[in-house]
């Protein structure tokens, strides 16, 4: 399970933000990760300090241990 | 009368590392050295209890150059269409305005409106991520890992502030020779300005040098001045990011926080090196005698204090929002002024000194009393913050941090209700606006929900006096706390600032 899981407040809808503080890791919202470009094109989370990139928040925070 | 005015923003420049404030900086174990802005605080009026308004970058440039503490209305922006700058102001009278930068940020989206009143302006490129250069397409490795912008997802590094922009604009650059760097394109542009200005009778000219500022990217001899370190150690980063030094991709050893406190404080040399051009071209046109000289800063930076690194994101503590503001004014004596003034107070300032009308309803208040000695106390409390975020107040000793609730969602105030990359305001179409008004302004707003970058937990509240690192929170155990609510709740009443900001704090 990941320690700490970066967002930016500007990727993530309320919900989605709902299920990234549920998570057994940390979420940490961030005003922004300081990747625009990207982030503006996909989803975004930094886990561990490592950018990790999906087409959706909902892979993303699967990857990420989300359990069912 | 003075004649003329020049105002210079030194980026990023945290007070601590001037010696007229401060004999060793908190990241330091020796002096900075900055001997030509320690020989103009030896001219100049220095101000020793100096707060910033509205953060950070362009809402400090707004509080400025148009006297709107804005970040209770709005957040970073632009100029809006009912502002009036000091460059509008000054071209009405006749009065010719230059604007010397090598700051980016200008040149962004939603950040427009801010050089356009210049009469004339020179824009250095490259900094940070300006989008300059984009070859070659694959940068130096040593500055992608220095900078932290090698990213496996990104490896073109095309899209909007994209670290590798830095790496190839700089990648011409030589390490072992200054003048490619930007203080010194800056400092030595506004000198050889200075030199063909005579022809006019007036001026006012503003330099805004985005040095000190991230990345801190030194070239030597500063890169090795300040560590024993080999300042080109890929493992060093000199762009770290934003955010706790203990976990996340700003996470960094302590190593490297040394290594990023020695590169700041190099930059700070550079910047302060370069500076002497300006008070050499002073000496040499015998500007002392007509031109008010002013040099601050928009906020400091975080360098591992209080366990941050950068600024968005942490509590405003002193380090970020106390800065300094050194003065000369033909008229004033020189000596110390222990009395709170504000950043927003710089607009009012420049256009009394000129003997330019001051527009009505702005939050700014002239320091020409303080500075000819007629007025001992200028202001009994200072408001800062970002916008959305908390808001903080001090009395000149006291430090008050007072968080927002979640409900009710923050309102923004402004003619611009929508960016074009969410920098910093809504990127996707916003249709529940409602037409509001300013109470600082004769014309129409929109009034809409946005979403706030911060938000805090628990108030703060420190004794500078007793405890100038502000390392003892004393909210919930002392009597301030009261006053202080009490100075914040005049604050933001003498500036008839917007329900939603009272409800938000919790404030009747």
């Amino acid at each position: 399970m990941p320690a700490v899981i970066e967002y930016c407040i500007g990727n993530v809808s309320d919900s989605t933000r709902s299920r990234l503080e549920s998570l057994p890791g940390e979420a940490v919202e961030k005003p922004c990760l300081e990747r625009c470009g990207r982030c503006f094109t996909g989803s975004l989370l930094v886990v561990d300090g490592t950018p990790t990139y999906a087409e959706t928040m909902n892979e993303l925070i699967k990857d990420v241990g989300e359990e069912e | 009368m003075i004649e003329n005015v020049l105002m210079i923003s030194i980026d990023s420049l945290r007070r601590d590392h001037l010696s007229t404030y401060a004999d060793v900086p908190a990241t330091l174990e020796q002096p900075v050295e900055t001997p030509n802005l320690d020989r103009f605080a030896q001219e100049a009026t220095v101000f020793e209890t100096h707060y910033a308004g509205s953060l950070p970058c362009m809402p400090a440039r707004r509080e400025w150059l148009t006297g709107v503490q804005e970040f209770l209305w709005r957040p970073w922006g632009p100029i809006e269409p009912f502002d009036e700058p000091i460059p509008r102001i000054c071209g009405r009278e006749g009065i010719p305005s230059k604007l010397i930068t090598d700051h980016y940020h200008y040149f962004q989206h939603g950040s427009h409106g801010y050089f356009e009143d210049f009469t004339g302006f020179d824009f250095i490129r490259g900094h940070e991520a300006d989008r300059w250069r984009i070859t070659p397409r694959q940068p130096e490795s040593r500055h992608l890992l220095q900078s932290k912008a090698a990213d496996p997802h990104d490896t073109d590094g095309v899209g909007y502030n994209a670290r590798t922009a830095y790496t190839r604009n700089i990648d011409s650059f030589d390490d072992l020779d200054e003048t490619d760097f930007f203080a010194p394109k800056v400092f030595s542009r506004t000198s050889n300005w200075l030199g063909k200005v005579a022809p006019w009778d007036r001026w006012f000219a503003y330099i805004d040098s985005f040095d000190v500022h991230e990345p801190f990217h030194c070239p030597e001899p500063y890169a090795s001045m300040y560590t024993d370190e080999d300042p080109t150690d890929p493992e060093l980063p000199y762009w770290p990011y934003y955010g706790r030094i203990d976990r996340g991709q700003s996470e960094l050893t302590d190593r490297q926080v040394d290594f990023v406190q020695s590169q700041f404080a190099g930059k700070t040399t550079m910047v302060d090196r370069w500076f002497s051009r300006v008070l050499d071209r002073f000496d040499r046109e015998r500007l002392w005698d007509s031109t008010m000289l002013i040099v601050t800063s928009d906020h400091g930076h975080y360098l591992g204090d209080h366990g941050w690194m950068g600024k968005p994101g942490a509590p405003l503590y002193d380090v970020l929002a106390k800065t300094p503001l050194l003065l000369y004014h033909p008229e004033a004596s020189t000596g110390r002024v222990e009395s709170l003034t504000s950043a927003v107070d710089l607009y009012a300032t420049i256009l009394s000194a000129m003997e330019l009308p001051l527009p009505d309803n702005t939050h700014s208040q002239s320091l020409l009393p303080v500075l000819t000695g007629d007025c001992q106390v200028h202001r009994d409390w200072a408001l800062y913050g970002y916008w959305g975020s908390s808001v903080n107040v001090t009395d000149g000793r006291y430090t008050y941090l007072r968080p927002t609730a979640e409900e009710p969602a923050a309102e923004c105030y402004s003619t611009e209700m929508m960016n074009a990359h969410r920098w910093f305001q809504p990127r996707s179409p916003k249709i529940d606006v409602e037409p509001a008004t300013v109470p600082y302004a004769d014309a129409p707003v929109w009034q809409f929900e946005a979403p706030v970058n911060t938000r805090h937990g628990d108030p703060l509240l420190f004794d500078t006096e007793s405890d100038p690192g502000q390392t003892e929170d004393i909210s919930g155990s002392s009597a301030e706390e009261t006053r202080l609510v009490e100075l914040l709740e005049s604050g933001l009443d003498a500036l008839q600032a917007p329900e939603n900001v009272y409800r938000r704090l919790s404030l009747d």
